[in-house]
């Protein structure tokens, strides 16, 4: 353990430390991330005016919805960053390099892909959205809700990481998975940032069954909200986003770990 | 040490880069690989460093199978000046296997030491000798990415030495490298060799660089192990692998060959035969440039064949009174 907090350490530093180097630059991507995503939101906000509610949901409880997505991206990216652009690992070699050092490959991965301006961008976003939305929609914070929060955001943070894994573990068989992740993360991730209740049956579906972000935002923030629209579905699922993070990021582990026998270093 | 029996790789789309090769490697012995392009050196060199799962044949570094090693004990360290290309470009972007693109060599360095768990006096001891050894102490905080060629084998070079692997591996090191800092990687590689009893494999295709080095040689051919043994029975001193060989028949004088770098040539009756690399010298410009004087009649090209080369190193002797212009 001690060990790796070394490694953690070291990395942290030299990334830290060659992304200060360019100090103007850090500064500039990081407040280039806030501005994106704040934009987003400040757009998404203008429009949801027009509405009083969306299935119940007011403008707070939307904003309250969202801050879950950004907070879990924002630890996210903080440990699965090299498994977003796991691609371009393979293809430019840096694999090699993993796979030759005597260390964890996915240790590795974590601790040198860990990209801590843009998480600050997105997680600083998370936190004021957080802050503000959880204070106006009403939330009376007690020890029990506090655990329940701190678990549903690691649950988080462990889905996506588990889909990140999985197409990490693709990227050995075809070197082209850009695609494939916009579609199945990109794109629902947009539908996640309304309320679950407000789609048809198959998009519903999808968010619950195969790219599960129903169980990043939806179902934790239902656990605080108790809006109506649960009705429609067992109250149960409001506690499983631990047992669906670790289960998916377990198969993912394992895909991961049967796929790496199909890597071929790039080259000749 | 390095144990293989039988080994194949076979790529997907059905391309045999290694086909049944047998091999053994002692601890600290230096071995030299030689091969024109495309002999399956680096699919070998990938199979004992495990970046390649084998798909048949029993392989063994360092007492386990290579691919998915889990003793993290005994390092292996590989270095590669070739530059990758993908058949019509340079990929300059393509990572070291030793250095971290975004990151100077120094933080490089550190960080090194702190994935091989180098102890900090030996990480400044071993750094006092090898920064002014290697001539880096200018480029410390470059950026691995903006080094050039010969800059970062030095760099990776030092990186290596820094970790002291129990296998080293070099895959043309002296690419873009001059002349005395050849001389002190040799040096290194030697100490390394005799003090700590490293393992050393070489591939270049200076062979006289390899001999200088390694005691045995092993030469590949189209996936297969064509040769194993020593140097002095190659007697390869004065021979580049892999020249390509063109027959020029000639009317009245001979065509002259302005500058073009040829290796070797040799007149006979109405015959010049060049050996060159022709991976400097294009074919067709060379041939069009002969041509083009109006004294050929003929040209015949061929690409070398391992047999054409044993046979030349075995002739080397009838040669020495021919036109050399080495």
């Amino acid at each position: 353990m001690k060990d790796i907090l070394s490694l953690f350490f070291a990395y942290a530093k030299s990334g830290l430390k060659s992304r200060f180097q360019y100090r103007l630059d850090a500064i500039v991507a990081t407040l280039a991330v806030f501005l994106r995503e704040a934009g987003g939101i400040i757009a998404m906000y203008l429009a949801l005016l027009k509405f009083d509610t969306i299935n119940d949901w007011n403008i707070d409880e939307l904003l309250f919805l969202f801050s879950l997505i950004f907070i879990t991206y924002g630890i996210f990216i903080v440990f699965f960053m090299a498994l977003r652009d796991f691609p371009d690992w393979i293809r430019h070699g840096d694999f090699d390099r993993v796979m030759l050092r005597p260390r964890g490959l996915l240790t590795q991965l974590v601790l040198c892909g860990a990209d801590w301006l843009a998480a600050l961008g997105h997680g600083t976003l998370g936190i004021v959205l957080f802050v503000i939305s959880a204070n106006r929609v009403g939330i009376q914070w007690n020890f029990a809700m506090a655990v329940y929060y701190v678990v549903a955001v690691i649950s988080g943070v462990l889905i996506q990481g588990a889909v990140f894994l999985f197409f990490s573990a693709i990227s050995f068989y075809v070197v082209e998975t850009g695609r494939l992740k916009g579609i199945f993360y990109w794109n629902m991730r947009k539908f996640a940032i309304y309320p679950l209740s407000i789609y048809n049956k198959i998009i519903q579906s999808i968010l619950i069954f195969v790219m599960p972000f129903a169980f990043v935002n939806y179902f934790p923030a239902q656990f605080f909200l108790r809006k109506p629209d649960m009705a429609a579905y067992p109250e149960w699922m409001m506690y499983i986003s631990p047992v669906v993070g670790v289960t998916l990021y377990l198969l993912a582990y394992s895909f991961w770990l049967f796929s790496l026998r199909f890597y071929k270093s790039t080259g000749n | 040490m390095i144990v293989i029996q039988n080994l194949t790789k076979t790529f997907p789309g059905g391309i045999t880069a290694v086909n049944d090769v047998s091999l053994h490697i002692a601890k600290g012995e230096t071995v030299g690989l030689i091969g024109a392009n495309g002999a399956g050196k680096t699919t070998l060199i990938k199979l004992i460093c495990g970046l390649y799962l084998p798909s048949e044949g029993y392989i063994r570094v360092l007492g386990e199978p290579p691919f998915g090693r889990k003793s993290k004990s005994h390092p292996i360290g590989m270095v590669t000046g070739q530059i990758i290309t993908d058949g019509y470009n340079y990929h300059f972007g393509h990572s070291s296997a030793v250095l971290q693109d975004d990151l100077s060599l120094e933080l490089n360095l550190r960080l090194i030491k702190s994935i091989y768990r180098v102890p900090k006096e030996v990480y400044k001891r071993r750094l006092g000798e090898l920064v002014p050894k290697l001539g880096i102490d200018q480029i410390l905080h470059y950026r691995a990415d903006q080094l050039s060629l010969g800059q970062r084998m030095k760099a990776e070079i030092a990186a290596v030495l820094l970790f002291q692997p129990d296998l080293l591996i070099l895959d043309e090191p002296f690419i873009g490298i001059d002349v005395e800092a050849r001389e002190t990687i040799r040096n290194l590689l030697r100490e390394m060799a005799a003090q700590r009893n490293t393992t050393i494999i070489l591939t270049t295709h200076n062979v006289g660089e390899l001999e200088r080095i390694c005691g045995r040689a092993l030469l590949m051919d189209k996936g297969k192990l064509v040769y194993n043994g020593s140097f002095d029975h190659l007697k390869m001193k004065k021979f580049h692998i892999g020249l390509t060989k063109m027959q020029v028949v000639f009317e009245g004088m001979p065509p002259d060959l302005q500058d073009f770098p040829i290796e070797r040539y040799v007149i006979e009756s109405n015959t010049l035969t060049l050996y060159y690399d022709s991976s400097i010298i294009s074919s067709k410009a060379l041939s069009g440039y002969l041509l083009s004087q109006g004294k050929a009649t003929d040209i015949l090209i061929q690409k070398p064949t391992v047999a054409d080369i044993i046979k030349e190193i075995y002739k080397e002797d009838e040669h020495k009174n021919d036109g050399e212009n080495h």
